[in-house]
């Protein structure tokens, strides 16, 4: 009788109890434990930490060490496969399946042309000029499922993934930027609040100019005829049929390319943009022409 | 970096004075002369720095330049402008890239998985004590979690023929399952519509 | 700046209304310096002041105020960096033109300018066609290199079986050399064994005289072999020699 008073007496109460949420709940009995480690003469001892040595002074050894031996990872003799990879160009990958997934979800316009800064703008690709990263290596993973027209420029990218663009009609190029340009095209919009004049873009290093001058590599530096006949030539090879770029309402689009010296669409070296304002600062001093122009 | 630039440019210096190099960092149809002056000049590499920029009132160069207002060229930089908002999804007969849409049929379900702000789903795993134990969270639930949790029990009971042991947190709207379904997870939920 | 302005202006005109509203005096006059008019009493101003401060319900400092508002922070420079050219040209990307900035700060100077080419030349020393050149050229020498070195295992490789061939009949004459020469030590010795009529050891005095003796009979043997087999072919000489004389005359 005295338990089932209980019972429908704590139910009340419940009933009238406000509903659980985040203001009146605490931790459970017991769920946080006390501070272990006893202090005082003898209330502490050794701590758990065992009798002399490493484990009482918790110095343990740099891993491998082993006291004064040549140790192993040393006696076997090395071949320095990536000696100096640190002062190599690094191109982080972008799939084509992600590009796919970037259009998809409308987080670029395709009815632009589409460059690093585009792509780096959805935050699906993570940039860092800092580190040694010259832009996207645009790679072959989801190359058939790949089904957008685009003109995009990127700044590595292997033969299926120049074919997987073209056979949808459309254009890939391949181009060169400088680091300093492309802390530019990483965030704009800071560069812009710094009132600096936009620079030139530098031309590619001895090393660089070879895969940026090829028609195959369809590179900026390429003569438009032998890109034409290398669209042709990988048509051929992959058997699909090219697309006639010429009779594409998109054709203005897909012809837009940059100038080797210029850094954003639209926007040439020497201008002052000012996002304040929204103007344009034109220089019309000869000398600053002079420069910016060479 | 300094000295070694410093060098370097001393030894070009040399260099051009000798053979009367062009100005060589041009395309190929524009080349231009290096100003004579460029011996005298001592050069170092200026990087963006307050402590070396020099102060406004000591330079005596005035530009001719010219304030374009409302600019043509605009469209361009507002291309360039990083996004306010994750832009919608604009609704498409497919979607190549295995991104899936939400359904509407969903919002009729007693239970449901609400996007993330990427319009992803919101289930993920979580690996502590270096992998060893694998947790699928479902976050973001709303409606009937118990319900949910019952569904969920059951579909991976027939699918593995095993007990799987699920904790519903009701306060923070998340079902935790003990070891990896995130795919079976996720291909339910897209089957549902969510 | 603008706003603030603006609102000043807007708080003065109140003012100015009040005060008309007491003195009837011509609003024209003080709309037209309103400035003096603020100046010329200080209750005014310590009045504005504390509206001022009494609106500004944030608590933020009067920097920061105008940094919310789109303003540049202050007008007098609070720090030696505020006098440089970069913090003037980012006051003038941040705040535009209403920050009072000369926008042809945003351009190098002419110095700069000489040092960038200067930079340039020394960084970039060639063009992209001599860079392509020297690739071209660099590609071509190495393809000529392993063209040379192909032609060259070639012809090696078509000698090959000659060479192998060589070796092998050289190997063999050695051998077989060495197998004759066993033989006739062999020999020698079992003749020597024979002449004893006992098996002598190889060492000993006896042994070695008599082999030494054999040899030299031996050699003797072969010395007349020789000669004899010389005259032979003298003679064969002579007689072909013989018959081309008897031959020729009757052609």
């Amino acid at each position: 009788m005295g338990s089932r008073q209980i019972v429908e007496k704590s139910l009340t109460l419940l009933r009238s109890l406000p509903r659980i949420s985040l203001n009146n709940i605490r931790d459970n009995p017991g769920s946080k434990k006390t501070q272990k480690r006893g202090r005082g003469q003898h209330g502490g001892d050794k701590h758990g930490s065992g009798n002399k040595g490493s484990g009482q002074r918790q110095n343990f050894m740099r891993l491998g060490y082993e006291t004064g031996n040549n140790p192993f990872y040393l006696r076997v003799p090395q071949e320095h496969y990536y000696r100096g990879h640190h002062h190599r160009r690094q191109y982080p990958p972008l799939s084509l399946l992600t590009l796919q997934r970037i259009i998809d979800t409308n987080r670029v316009d395709v009815t632009v042309p589409i460059d690093i800064a585009s792509i780096v703008k959805t935050g699906f690709y993570s940039f860092f000029p800092d580190q040694k990263h010259f832009g996207i290596n645009l790679i072959d993973e989801g190359v058939d499922i790949f089904e957008a027209k685009i003109n995009i420029e990127v700044q590595w990218a292997s033969e299926q993934v120049i074919a997987a663009i073209e056979r949808n009609g459309g254009v890939i190029t391949t181009a060169y930027y400088d680091p300093h340009s492309l802390f530019l095209l990483r965030n704009p919009k800071k560069f812009f609040e710094t009132g600096q004049a936009i620079p030139r873009r530098m031309i590619p290093p001895p090393d660089a100019i070879e895969y940026y001058t090829s028609a195959e590599n369809r590179g900026y530096l390429a003569d438009p005829d032998q890109i034409s006949e290398a669209r042709l030539k990988l048509a051929q090879k992959y058997g699909y049929k090219l697309p006639v770029i010429e009779n594409d309402p998109k054709y203005n689009m897909l012809c837009e390319r940059k100038d080797p010296r210029q850094i954003f669409y639209g926007l040439e070296p020497g201008w002052v943009v000012n996002l304040k304002d929204e103007c344009i600062l034109k220089p019309k001093d000869e000398e600053l022409k002079r420069f910016y122009s060479l | 970096m300094a000295t070694v630039l410093r060098s370097r440019c001393a030894f070009a210096r040399l260099f051009t004075r000798k053979s009367n190099r062009i100005l060589n960092n041009t395309i190929d149809s524009v080349t231009g002369l290096i100003p004579e002056s460029q011996s005298v000049t001592f050069l170092t590499r200026q990087y963006s720095n307050y402590a070396k920029s020099p102060f406004a009132d000591r330079i005596t160069e005035q530009y001719n330049y010219e304030i374009v207002k409302n600019p043509p060229e605009w469209k361009y930089v507002e291309r360039l402008m990083p996004f306010e908002t994750i832009p919608q999804v604009i609704p498409k007969e497919s979607y190549p890239g295995q991104w899936v849409p939400p359904k509407d049929e969903a919002k009729s379900l007693p239970f449901f998985i609400s996007r993330t702000k990427n319009h992803d789903i919101p289930i993920y795993m979580e690996t502590t004590f270096k992998g060893n134990r694998r947790i699928t969270k479902i976050k973001k639930i709303d409606g009937d979690i118990w319900l949910m949790n019952d569904e969920i029990k059951h579909l991976l009971k027939t699918k593995y023929k095993r007990y799987v042991e699920t904790r519903v947190h009701e306060l923070a709207r998340f079902i935790e399952i003990k070891g990896d379904y995130v795919n079976d997870m996720k291909e339910w939920a897209y089957s549902k519509g969510f | 700046m603008n706003i603030y302005v603006r609102s000043r202006l807007f708080r003065s005109n109140l003012i100015n209304n009040l005060i008309c509203f007491y003195s009837t005096s011509t609003p024209e006059v003080i709309d037209q310096n309103d400035r003096v008019l603020i100046d010329d009493s200080d209750e005014t101003t310590a009045r504005e002041n504390e509206i001022e401060k009494k609106r500004n319900k944030s608590g933020l400092s009067a920097a920061h105020l105008n940094i919310m508002n789109g303003r540049r922070p202050y007008e007098t420079p609070k720090h030696l960096s505020h006098l440089t050219v970069k913090h003037n040209r980012k006051l003038y990307g941040k705040y535009g033109s209403e920050s009072g900035v000369n926008p042809s700060l945003c351009w190098p100077t002419k110095l700069d300018i000489q040092e960038a080419l200067e930079y340039e030349s020394v960084a970039f020393p060639y063009t992209i066609r001599e860079v392509m050149e020297s690739a071209a050229l660099r590609k071509q020498e190495e393809k000529l290199k392993i063209q040379k070195r192909e032609t060259d295992i070639a012809a090696k490789y078509a000698k090959l079986e000659q060479w192998k061939k060589e070796l092998r009949d050289k190997l063999a004459k050695k051998a077989a050399e060495a197998e004759s020469a066993k033989i006739k030590k062999e020999r020698l010795v079992e003749e020597v064994r024979r002449h004893f009529g006992f098996t002598l050891d190889p060492r000993d005095e006896r042994f070695q005289e008599m082999l030494a003796k054999r040899e030299k009979e031996q050699r003797k043997l072969e010395k007349q072999a020789k000669r004899d087999a010389k005259e032979k072919m003298m003679f064969a000489k002579l007689q072909q020699k013989n018959v081309e004389i008897k031959d020729t005359p009757k052609r």
